[in-house]
């Protein structure tokens, strides 16, 4: 009674409240309403934002337990051993972002606009299309699996594969296959007691980015801690957290390779033994430490101080962007004896591969091919018209494409003008099978179920391309997805890990592959040809572009969480910054934060000026991942794309001038 | 917490972890002054070119352990120095007036300027246990109290007292290189302090935060 | 029935009981505060203070009010009230008698529509949030805190100006009196509209005073706006009184009532002159304290802080005497406009702006003497945090609005105002406009360079620059500003009829009577 009573009046009180509320009730001000919970589930997977492979645990929630809202990393794992990185955690705004594809789309010859079309539809215009066409494939950050599954089409198709990866960050595969034999070799960072990165950006662009911090943390550790030293044209995050950093042009990384080589040689003459070639053009004069410092602009002693370090053990990590570079850095890690030494750079031990999997394999070049006429292109997470390097004839290769398929979760920039959209499901909906090899040499196989059902009417990545194989009259041994789950789980003898989630290291060790007789040839060969490269002529500044971990390989730009930690170094969010030293600027008359020009002799690009003591005052500093054109709000028209400025990956220059 | 600057590699992990872990409003690429993230990585660049160095510190809210600032000057008890010692915000408290952030010597809050909105389906990637914040309302790190709740819940299902480093932080959970910390001093911290590389932020104002750094070491 | 024993005299009782009941509520709100406080184990002693100083305030008051209109009424002698009308008067209740024009109809229909797109541009922040305004991070306080600040400067200048000025017994000040009460009372009417603005959740207002927490600051300020706003309507009601008297008699239709009501029975008795005097001066003491510690609690919600610059002990001086500076130009502003508005020149003669031009000069001079001070203080110090933000006032990105500071509080009064016969009417004006200008700058100098440079390097902080909101409600703030005086002077006269009276018929004995003690001193050593 007296209950009914409170609860009357305190009904009466709530209406009360809400008259009163009502007179300043305003949007803004409504009250939220909370979401249930519903049953609770932890699912043990692998991540799949990246081919790193790392061992995850998603929490998922809400009805039916389909919600995922939080990832951890899986503790013991040989990947990331519980820790995570920003985009693995981001992987759950991917799978809620609002401008995903509901499903498959084509182009309507009527309207020339993008609409929707059944799958089975989709694959038979496919199979239409591609009858007695070439076929190209364009193949971006794909899994390992995916990756030889769409090599293996495409070898059986005879198409071409072009490798679509933005090469910054990616690994000197090119170097390590021309000089040791096989893109598969390991920078033994956990090991290694002297770190020289070459123009590498390496803690934040890396292959494996979490395996990067991991390693960077096991250095630090114990009474050994590791020095770490960065020649790098501007003070980024890997040169800032390392001993020293050595502000050397991106255009000069060769010579300062060189100048170290030559010092080595000079201390203990047997190194040369190790790559004649490469000695011998690193042994010129003009390569010696005072010398190449007075050319360089850099301190002669710093020259022959990391030349003591790498060869006290030592181990130099280059990425990929520019062949000169690559071929340097690998020849002097040849010249220190790094190859194959633990702490160095040391061979993978990868599994053997499933039945399938393995040859016919298509090879992947840089180049679109020019010589077909009007092939059908077929782009498996791969973006070019956002992010192919002019100079790969990949942008004119599709405007002169009959056909352009694209295989994505999003409507990307090249999406948007294909004339059919097959999306794919993102990682946390898939099941995900991965092998490899962590930095230290030690082989894996990681693997998971799905994390939540998915979405939309969208396709696993081995379900879409085995489908596209099937529409381009390429069998492969499995009908489905499920089939080659099944059997792919099997050769790795991993099928619980496919079910439960988890991942088992491989004990065997690599078979020590065989050297060329001077695998130096090669390095010396490229790195004499990048000295001949240009200088700064009309644009004086040393482009230095370089990919922040959260939009490593150039994607990631429509995850609002990502961008909180883009600019690490500065304190703009959402416009893309060009980095100069104060006495550059001042000699530009441009004060910090206002709008400028950046100038190459292939375009122009706008960016805010920042300024920095941590740059070279020859150099100017731009971060990739911004400037997309598609993608919605968070991305679209946010920031420009410095790849709009260079021919290839190789050292540019530009100039910079005020917009006003 | 204690962060180690050695090891901290500022890969940003902590600060995405906290977004998703804490419902973090989005942010309005228009208006990037008015981003909100619980924890990020204060960059301080030193010396002039060629001898630069820089720090990249984490930075959460740091919990002033004696006399908070923002709890001093608060006019509603919405930010207060609990009895676990940590800075909670009580978001249905807060009047919006900022004045706590004004009097923040390390400005470490957050001022939800409009809404945060989730569109759909974004909203289904919310965590369940954090409240999604109004309009007009301050925030801040909190040290993922929730999680307190939750093992302090599970150790009494249990029947037993929570054990020694079972309340984790997101930022700590999400590290690579486990350079974040987190505990009792006197527990799981022991000794942090001692340590000749500690100090924190803005010492000598005496605020005694509870976030401690270890700087780099130098060698 | 004793004459005057009517409804007013009810509604008189009733304005007794809500005057003492507003007293009581008060300190019962202190106190109950403070039961609170201390049961949440936190200090209740601010309570207590507060109670004590607040409601004491209001008890003085409320003591003062009841004593007035008691002596009042027994001064009531029953006489018709009837003075005979001379040319000052006739030239001051003009206004009050005659209609507005087409003119002023227009203006206040251009004010009226100001204010309306202030309030839409309120609309638009409630419904979108404080993300319409320039503020972000790190400045988190901008326009609206500073307007708030401005307009609490004019008000608590404008009764600290006229209440010294009082009791210094300085004759000039009569012709302003009335101004300065009506502009205290409208500047503390939207000012605070500032804060409101200011408030991230409106809705939750109520919580300041439902579990207020004595401690901030904050809470000061909600109470010292509140006493003063109390005591400066109290400020303007009681030397109003016999102009009512006088208006009861002159007036007819609707407004006689009203009137008859708030002259509280004038009949112009000598009893009930002596009271009302003695009300007054008592009064003007008790605004001096009021408003000297009101100001100073304005400066110290920033200066209490332990933020570079904004901790300082200087900051409530300077607050102090920066709100007597501006009430000066106002009031000068504000004479000039009546005397235009209403041919006023008559009451409103060039010994007021000469006056008013002094003290302008005299405020010039101590302020220039602060900020060398606090400039001379700080850079010797040379704290890299403080330095880096008076490097922006001096050089960087706030210099134009430093200098525009230096130049219209200290240059403009001082190379326009310093002699004698340079303080004519259109010179004070000129000077008065730059204080005005000047001290909006300063205000905002003090405030916002602070904020933008945090002690952190914060990512993603931004420069501040105010959005067409937040200029839109200052103007809607101005604009009502301006129409509430101008509504007001429709139905009071804007100088004091009886005092203006009174003061011109004393003024010549007050002179020869001072002159006679000096030289009664001299003579008589």
């Amino acid at each position: 009674m007296s209950d009914e009573k409170n609860g009357l009046s305190r009904r009466t009180l709530f209406q009360l409240a809400g008259i009163a509320g009502a007179a300043v009730a305003v949007e803004g001000c409504a009250e939220r309403e909370r979401r249930p919970i519903g049953p609770e589930r932890n699912v043990q997977t692998t991540c799949g934002a990246c081919p790193a492979g790392c061992g995850i645990v998603v929490r998922a929630v809400g009805p039916g337990s389909q919600d995922a809202v939080r990832i951890t990393g899986l503790s013991g794992h040989p990947v990331n051993d519980g820790g995570m990185c920003p985009r693995g955690i981001a992987e759950i705004q991917n799978l809620y972002h609002p401008e995903r594809l509901r499903g498959p789309l084509a182009r309507q010859p009527a309207t020339g606009k993008l609409e929707p079309i059944g799958w089975a539809e989709a694959f038979e215009r496919l199979a239409d299309k591609t009858r007695g066409s070439e076929v190209v494939f364009g193949a971006g950050d794909l899994g390992r699996g995916e990756r030889q599954l769409l090599r293996g089409i495409a070898a059986r198709r005879e198409a071409a594969v072009v490798d679509a990866r933005l090469p910054w960050g990616a690994a000197p595969v090119e170097a390590m296959r021309e000089m040791l034999g096989s893109g598969e070799w390991r920078f033994d960072l956990p090991r290694a007691t002297f770190v020289l990165s070459l123009g590498a950006d390496w803690l934040q662009s890396f292959p494996s980015p979490v395996e990067a911090q991991r390693a960077f943390g096991a250095m630090r550790e114990g009474p050994r801690r590791a020095c770490v030293v960065t020649a790098d044209a501007r003070l980024s995050v890997t040169a800032a957290r390392s001993n020293d950093w050595f502000p050397v042009a991106r255009h000069h990384l060769p010579e300062f390779a060189l100048s170290v080589a030559h010092a080595m040689v000079r201390m203990s003459p047997a190194v040369a033994a190790r790559s004649p070639a490469f000695a011998a053009l690193a042994g010129e004069t003009r390569f010696g430490a005072t010398e190449t410092g007075k050319r360089l602009g850099i301190r002669p002693h710093l020259i022959d101080w990391t030349a003591s370090g790498l060869g006290m053990g030592g181990v130099v990590v280059v990425d990929g962007a520019d062949r000169g570079i690559e071929a340097a850095g690998m020849a002097l890690n040849l010249v220190a004896g790094a190859i194959g030494r633990p702490g160095g750079v040391v061979a993978a031990a990868l599994p053997p591969l499933p039945a399938g999997l393995g040859e016919p394999q298509a090879r992947e070049t840089g180049e679109f091919p020019r010589t077909r006429a009007a092939p059908v292109v077929i782009l498996a997470a791969a973006n070019p018209v956002q992010l192919a390097l002019a100079g790969s004839g990949f942008r004119e290769g599709l405007a002169r494409a009959s056909f352009v398929v694209s295989l994505s979760p999003f409507l990307d920039e090249s999406a948007e003008r294909a004339d059919l959209v097959l999306p794919v499901s993102t990682p946390l909906e898939s099941r995900n099978l991965t092998w490899g090899c962590t930095l230290d040499g030690r082989g894996f196989v990681s693997a998971g179920p799905a994390a939540v059902k998915p979405l939309y009417d969208t396709l696993e990545w081995p379900e879409a391309l085995l489908r596209v194989g099937r529409a381009l009259s390429v069998e492969l041994p499995w009908k489905d997805a499920g089939a080659y789950f099944a059997a792919a789980a099997e050769a790795l003898s991993a099928q619980d890990l496919l079910k439960k989630g988890g991942f088992k290291s491989l004990e065997q060790d690599p078979a020590p592959p065989s050297l060329p007789a001077d695998p130096g040839a090669w390095a010396a060969e490229t790195v004499r040809s990048a000295l001949s490269r240009p200088g700064p002529g009309a644009f004086p500044l040393g482009l230095a572009v370089h990919v922040p971990l959260a939009f490593l390989g150039g994607s990631g730009a429509h995850l609002p969480y990502l961008h909180g930690i883009a600019q690490v170094s500065g304190r703009e969010i959402w416009q893309t910054v060009v980095e100069l030293h104060p006495d550059t600027a001042r000699a530009l008359h441009i004060p910090e934060g206002a709008p400028v020009w950046v100038d190459s002799a292939r375009g122009s690009i706008q960016a805010v000026l920042r300024l920095r003591q941590g740059i070279r005052p020859d150099s100017a500093g731009l971060a990739l991942g911004l400037g997309r054109k598609a993608l919605g709000a968070f991305a679209a028209e946010r920031g420009t794309n410095p790849l709009d400025l260079v021919e290839s990956a190789e050292p540019a220059f530009v100039r910079v001038r005020g917009a006003t | 917490m204690a962060v180690d600057l050695d090891r901290c590699t500022a890969c940003g992990a902590c600060t995405v972890a906290c977004a998703q872990e804490n419902n973090v409003a989005l942010g309005n690429p228009d208006r990037p002054d008015q981003l909100i993230r619980w924890m990020e990585i204060l960059p301080a660049e030193r010396g002039k070119y060629p001898e630069v160095s820089a720090r990249l510190a984490p930075s959460p809210c740091q919990h002033c352990d004696r006399e908070p600032p923002c709890a001093r000057v608060c006019p509603v008890y919405a930010t207060y120095r609990n009895v676990e010692g940590l800075i909670p915000q009580i978001y249905e408290q807060c009047i919006g007036c900022r004045y706590c952030v004004n009097a923040c010597p390390y400005t470490c809050k957050h001022f939800n300027w409009s809404r945060p909105e989730f569109p759909a389906p974004f909203e289904r990637g919310l965590n369940p246990d954090v409240s999604v914040r109004n309009a007009g309302v301050m925030e801040k790190c909190n040290f993922c109290y929730h999680r307190l709740q939750v093992v302090r819940d599970t150790a009494a299902q249990e029947g037993r007292e929570p054990k020694l480093g079972e309340y984790r932080t997101a930022c700590q959970e999400s590290c690579p290189t486990k350079a974040i910390r987190f505990g009792d001093l006197d527990g799981e911290l022991e000794g942090v302090r001692e340590n000749e590389r500690a100090f924190t932020l803005l010492e000598d104002l005496g605020l005694m935060p509870k976030v401690i750094y270890l700087k780099e070491k130098t060698s | 029935m004793r004459p005057g024993r009517g409804g007013a005299f009810r509604v008189q009782i009733a304005f007794f009981l809500f005057i003492w009941g507003f007293t009581f509520v008060t300190a019962g709100w202190f106190a109950w505060s403070a039961r609170w406080l201390h049961r949440y184990g936190d200090a209740w002693k601010p309570a207590v203070v507060m109670g004590i100083a607040v409601t004491s305030c209001f008890a003085l008051l409320a003591g003062l009010l009841t004593w007035t209109f008691v002596a009042l009424g027994r001064g009531e002698n029953g006489e018709r009230f009837d003075p005979v009308p001379d040319p000052i008067e006739r030239r001051l209740l003009a206004p009050v008698l005659a209609g507005w024009s087409a003119r002023t109809w227009a203006t206040a229909l251009a004010l009226v529509a100001v204010i309306a797109w202030a309030g839409y541009c309120w609309y638009l922040q409630l419904r979108y949030g404080l993300a319409v305004t320039g503020l972000g991070r790190p400045v988190f306080w901008g326009m609206y805190i500073v307007d708030f600040d401005f307009f609490l400067g004019i008000a608590y200048g404008l009764v600290l100006l006229s209440a010294v000025l009082r009791l210094a017994g300085a004759d000039w000040r009569r012709a302003g009196q009335r101004l300065a009460a009506m502009g205290a009372v409208f500047a503390m009417i939207v000012g605070p509209v500032n804060i409101l603005l200011d408030l991230g959740r409106l809705d939750h207002l109520h919580k300041v005073y439902a579990s207020g927490r004595m401690q901030s600051p904050l809470l000061w300020d909600v109470a010292s706006i509140m006493t003063f706003l109390i005591t400066c309507l109290v400020y303007l009601f009681l030397p109003l009184i016999p102009d009512f008297g006088l208006l009861r008699e002159r007036v007819g239709g609707f407004r006689k009532p009203i009137y008859r009501f708030l002259s509280f029975g004038w009949t112009g008795s000598a009893a009930q002159v002596a009271a009302l005097d003695r009300a007054n001066r008592l009064l003007a003491i008790l605004v001096v304290f009021v408003a000297v510690i009101v100001r100073s609690v304005v400066a110290w919600i920033t200066s209490l802080t332990l933020q570079p610059l904004w901790h300082s002990a200087l900051t409530g001086p300077m607050y102090v005497l920066g709100a007597i500076f501006l009430s000066a130009a106002v009031l000068a502003l504000l004479l000039a406009a009546m005397r235009r508005a209403f041919g006023l020149s008559a009451v409103i003669r060039p010994v007021h702006f000469d006056k008013l031009g002094l003290v302008l000069v005299l405020c010039a001079v101590v302020w220039g003497y602060l900020m060398v001070s606090e400039l001379l203080t700080v850079s010797y110090g040379n704290e890299p945090d403080e330095m880096a933000i008076i490097a922006t006032k001096l050089s960087g990105r706030f210099s134009l609005l430093f200098w525009m500071a230096v130049g219209g509080l200290f240059a403009a009064p001082v190379a326009l105002l310093t002699r004698k016969s340079w303080r004519t009417a259109g010179r004070v004006v000129a000077a008065s406009l730059a204080v005005f200008v000047g001290s909006w700058a300063q205000l905002y100098t003090e405030l916002v360079p602070v904020l933008e440079h945090p002690r952190m390097p914060l990512p993603g902080s931004g420069h501040y620059r105010p959005a067409a909101v937040e200029i839109a409600t200052f103007a809607g703030c101005l604009a009502a500003f301006v129409l509430l005086t101008m509504i007001l002077t429709r139905f009071v006269p804007v100088v004091a009829v009886f005092y203006e009276r009174r003061g011109r018929g004393d003024a010549a004995a007050q002179a020869t009577e001072r002159s006679r003690e000096y030289q009664a001193e001299v003579t008589h050593p």
